[in-house]
C-alpha cells in the first residue's frame, strides 16, 4: 500500500510526513523524533517506555502487534489508525524493519495531509496553546468536539479514569449515571446559564452523576458549550466540561486531588461553625470554672472533704472543656490559618520544632538523631508543627528506656518520605488508623496526659499538603510514624 | 500615688453586659487586694450615655480608665470603642479593650481604633486576679494617665 488518504489531485499532494521511533520487539518504544511527541500529544520525555500501541486505536492494535512479530528480517507495512492529537483517529502508514540494535525496530509512520507543525500553521484552532493551559492544572477538564468525542484533556484525566480518553467519545469512555440523590445545582455564572448545556447523548449535560466504574464515586459535571475547535467554520458547538468529585469525607480530599484545598461550601460553613462554637462556649465555661473556684476558695472552711471533691471533679471536668476547645480552635487553625506554600528546608523545620520542645526535651534526656533532610514545598510554620506534634508524642509516650528519637527523609519518585521513629511503648496495629483521629486516646489520661489533637492535626496538615501519612509500630516495640510530602515542580532534586 | 485630687481610688468604668464578669472583676480585684471605684455600664448605649453625662448619668464622674468588652447589647463594644476615641472630649481615657475573643481580626481592629490596651479574659481565677492586678499596676503606677494617676 503506497498511497494514504484516497485520490487527491496532484495540486493538494505534498510530501508526507515521516515520523520515526525505534521499538522493542514487543512495540515498547526506546526513542522517537519530536514530531512523534508533537503529533500525539504527549511531553518528548514521557515517550520513552510508552508502547506504540497505546497512540493507536484499539481495534487495530493485534494488526500492530502482528506486525512488530513478523520476522525480523522482513521490512513490513501497513496502515493503522493513529490517534492524531485534536484530530481523533487518522489512518496512518507504518513501516516496519530490522532496527540499529538487535531486537529492536525502525518504525517510520509515514503521514499525508497531517496537519502542519505549529510553526506552519500557527495553531489556528488554538489546541495546542489549550493543551498548554490544560497542562497546568490538576482539575478534570476535558474539550469535546460537536460529536462528544475527547479532543483534550487535562492530565489528571486519565489518572482518574484510568485511560486516556483522548479520541473515545465521552459517554463511552465515563459511562456516567444521573444520581437522583441530589438536585442539580445552579450555577450563577451568566455565561452557562444562557446556553443551556444539551446532554443529547453524546455530550452529557451540567448535573451530579455517579461513576459505576469507580465505586459510584459522586461526580458534579459542569458543561460550558463553546465553539467546537474541530470545526472551522465555527458552526457546531463543542463542550468544555469539567468534572468535581465529591467528597463523601468534608476532610481528606486533597487526599486524591494532591493538595488542592478543601473549599466546598459545607465545609466552609462546618469551618465557621467550628470556630464559632469554639469561641461561644468559651464564655458560659469561664464562668463555671471561675466561680468554682471562688466558691472553693470561698467556702473551703465550711465544706465538708465531700464537698471539696464534688468541686474538684467539676473543676476537673471545666478544665478538660476548655482543652477540649482549645484543641478544637487549633484544629480549625490548620485551615483556616493557612499560608500559602514555599519552599521550605526541612532542616529548618526540624530545629524549630526542637527549640519549641527545649523543655521536654531537657526533662526526659531525650536523645534525637536527625538524618538527611531535603527541601520541600510545604506551609513552613504547618511543617514545624508536624513535626513538633511528632517528636513530642515520642516523647510523650515513652517506656523505661531514655527517649531515642530518629527523623530522617527519603527522596521518592514524585514526594519525599519523612520518618520519625520511637523506641517508645509502641501502639497495637489494630489502633492504627484511629490513633489520627481527632480526641482519640489509647491511653489513660493519668498515665499520659494529653487530649488527641496532636496527631489529627498533623493529619489534617498533611492532607492539605496532599501527603499521606501512617504509623508502623507493635505493641512495646516503638513507633514509626511517616508521611510524606508531594514534590512541587518548583522544587529540583536536592 | 500621685494624684490631683478627686476620689483616692482609681475609677474604672466597666463596659460589660455579663453579671458574672462584673461580679468577677470585684471578687478579683478584692481577692488581689486592690481597691478601685467601680462603675458599671451594661451596655455600649449606656456606656456612652455615662461618659457623657447625659441623663441618667448627668452626676457622673469622669472614670480613669475604661475597661471594654466587645460583644454588648445595643451598642457593641467596637463602636463604643471607636466614638470614645473620635470624641474630643473623651478621646483622652485610656480604653483597654477586654474580651474572650481572641480574633487576629478584633484585635488589629481595636488597635486601629485606637484601643490602649487589648486583653483576652483569662480563663482560671487565679489568672483573671493577676490581669486585674497587672492593669491596676500598670496603669495607676507605671504609666501616667491624664487625670493626674500614676507614678514617677
Amino acid at each position: 500500500m503506497s498511497e494514504l488518504g484516497g485520490d487527491r489531485s496532484p495540486a493538494h499532494r505534498k510530501p508526507p510526513t515521516v515520523i520515526s521511533v525505534v521499538t522493542d520487539h514487543l512495540g515498547r518504544i526506546r526513542s522517537s523524533d519530536g514530531l512523534f511527541a508533537h503529533y500525539y500529544g504527549v511531553e518528548s520525555r514521557d515517550v520513552a517506555g510508552t508502547l506504540l500501541e497505546e497512540y493507536v486505536c484499539s481495534e487495530d492494535r493485534p494488526y500492530l502487534r502482528s506486525l512488530l512479530t513478523a520476522p525480523m528480517d522482513q521490512r513490513v507495512d501497513g496502515v493503522v489508525r493513529f490517534c492524531l492529537l485534536g484530530q481523533g483517529f487518522v489512518p496512518t502508514r507504518v513501516v516496519i524493519e530490522p532496527g540499529p540494535a538487535r531486537s529492536t525496530f525502525a518504525v517510520a509512520i509515514i503521514g499525508r495531509d497531517l496537519p502542519c507543525r505549529e510553526h506552519e500553521r500557527g495553531d489556528p484552532n488554538g489546541l495546542l496553546l489549550a493543551q498548554a493551559v490544560l497542562n497546568q492544572t490538576r482539575d478534570l477538564i476535558l474539550v469535546l468536539d460537536s460529536e462528544g468525542q475527547v479532543l483534550l484533556r487535562s492530565p489528571s484525566v486519565k489518572e482518574f479514569i484510568g485511560r486516556d480518553p483522548v479520541g473515545f467519545g465521552f459517554c463511552k469512555v465515563l459511562p456516567l449515571e444521573p444520581d437522583s440523590d441530589f438536585e442539580i445545582k445552579k450555577t450563577n455564572n451568566p455565561l452557562r446559564a444562557s446556553s443551556p448545556a444539551p446532554g443529547n447523548g453524546s455530550t452529557p449535560a451540567s448535573g451530579r452523576y455517579r461513576f459505576p466504574a469507580r465505586n459510584n464515586r459522586r461526580i458534579q459535571v459542569v458543561v460550558d458549550q463553546v465553539i467546537s475547535p474541530d470545526d472551522p467554520r465555527g458552526k457546531k458547538n463543542g463542550s468544555v466540561v469539567r468534572l468535581d468529585e465529591e467528597t463523601e469525607r468534608l476532610e481528606g480530599e486533597s487526599r486524591m486531588g494532591g493538595g488542592r484545598e478543601d473549599l466546598s461550601a459545607s465545609s466552609r460553613e462546618i469551618q465557621q461553625f467550628v470556630y464559632a462554637a469554639s469561641h461561644d462556649l468559651q464564655e458560659p465555661l469561664r464562668m463555671v470554672s471561675s466561680y468554682l473556684q471562688l466558691l472553693e476558695r470561698r467556702y473551703a472552711g465550711r465544706l465538708d472533704k465531700e464537698g471539696l471533691e464534688f468541686i474538684g471533679f467539676a473543676l476537673d471536668g471545666a478544665k478538660r472543656m476548655q482543652e477540649l476547645i482549645d484543641a478544637l480552635l487549633v484544629y480549625s487553625r490548620v485551615v483556616s490559618r493557612a499560608r500559602p506554600s514555599g519552599p521550605v528546608d526541612a532542616r529548618m523545620a526540624v530545629a524549630e520544632a526542637l527549640e519549641h520542645l527545649e523543655q521536654k526535651l531537657a526533662t526526659t534526656h531525650a536523645e534525637i538523631t536527625v538524618g538527611s533532610m531535603p527541601i520541600v514545598w510545604a506551609d513552613r510554620a504547618q511543617l514545624v508543627q508536624v513535626f513538633e506534634h511528632l517528636i513530642d508524642n515520642a516523647l510523650t509516650y515513652y517506656s523505661d528506656a531514655v527517649p531515642r528519637v530518629m527523623i530522617d527523609a527519603e527522596r521518592l519518585n514524585g514526594s519525599t518520605r519523612f520518618r520519625v521513629q520511637d523506641n517508645g511503648i509502641g501502639i497495637d496495629p489494630q489502633f492504627h488508623n484511629r490513633v489520627f483521629e481527632l480526641f482519640s486516646r489509647l491511653n489513660a489520661r493519668e498515665k499520659y496526659p494529653g487530649i488527641g489533637i496532636g496527631l489529627a492535626v498533623v493529619q489534617r496538615i498533611i492532607e492539605r499538603h496532599g501527603g499521606l501519612c501512617w504509623v508502623e509500630s507493635s505493641e512495646g516495640s516503638g513507633s514509626t510514624f511517616f508521611f510524606t510530602l508531594p514534590d512541587h515542580p518548583m522544587v529540583e532534586d536536592a | 500615688m500621685n494624684r490631683m485630687g478627686g476620689s483616692d481610688y482609681v475609677h474604672l468604668l466597666l463596659v460589660e453586659d455579663n453579671a458574672g464578669d462584673v461580679r468577677l472583676v470585684r471578687e478579683a480585684l478584692r481577692l488581689g487586694g486592690h481597691h478601685a471605684d467601680i462603675s458599671v455600664a451594661r451596655d455600649g448605649v449606656e456606656a456612652l450615655s455615662f461618659l457623657r453625662r447625659q441623663e441618667p448619668h448627668s452626676k457622673a464622674t469622669r472614670p480613669d480608665l475604661v475597661l471594654l468588652d466587645l460583644n454588648l447589647p445595643r451598642k457593641n463594644g467596637r463602636e463604643v470603642l471607636s466614638e470614645i476615641k473620635t470624641d474630643a472630649e473623651l478621646c483622652d481615657i485610656p480604653v483597654v479593650v477586654l474580651t474572650t475573643s481572641s480574633s487576629t481580626e478584633d484585635i488589629l481592629s481595636s488597635y486601629r481604633c485606637h484601643a490602649n490596651t487589648y486583653i483576652i479574659k483569662p480563663v482560671t481565677l487565679d489568672q483573671y486576679i493577676e490581669m486585674l492586678r497587672g492593669i491596676q499596676e500598670y496603669w495607676t503606677r507605671i504609666a501616667r494617665l491624664p487625670s493626674g494617676w500614676g507614678g514617677a
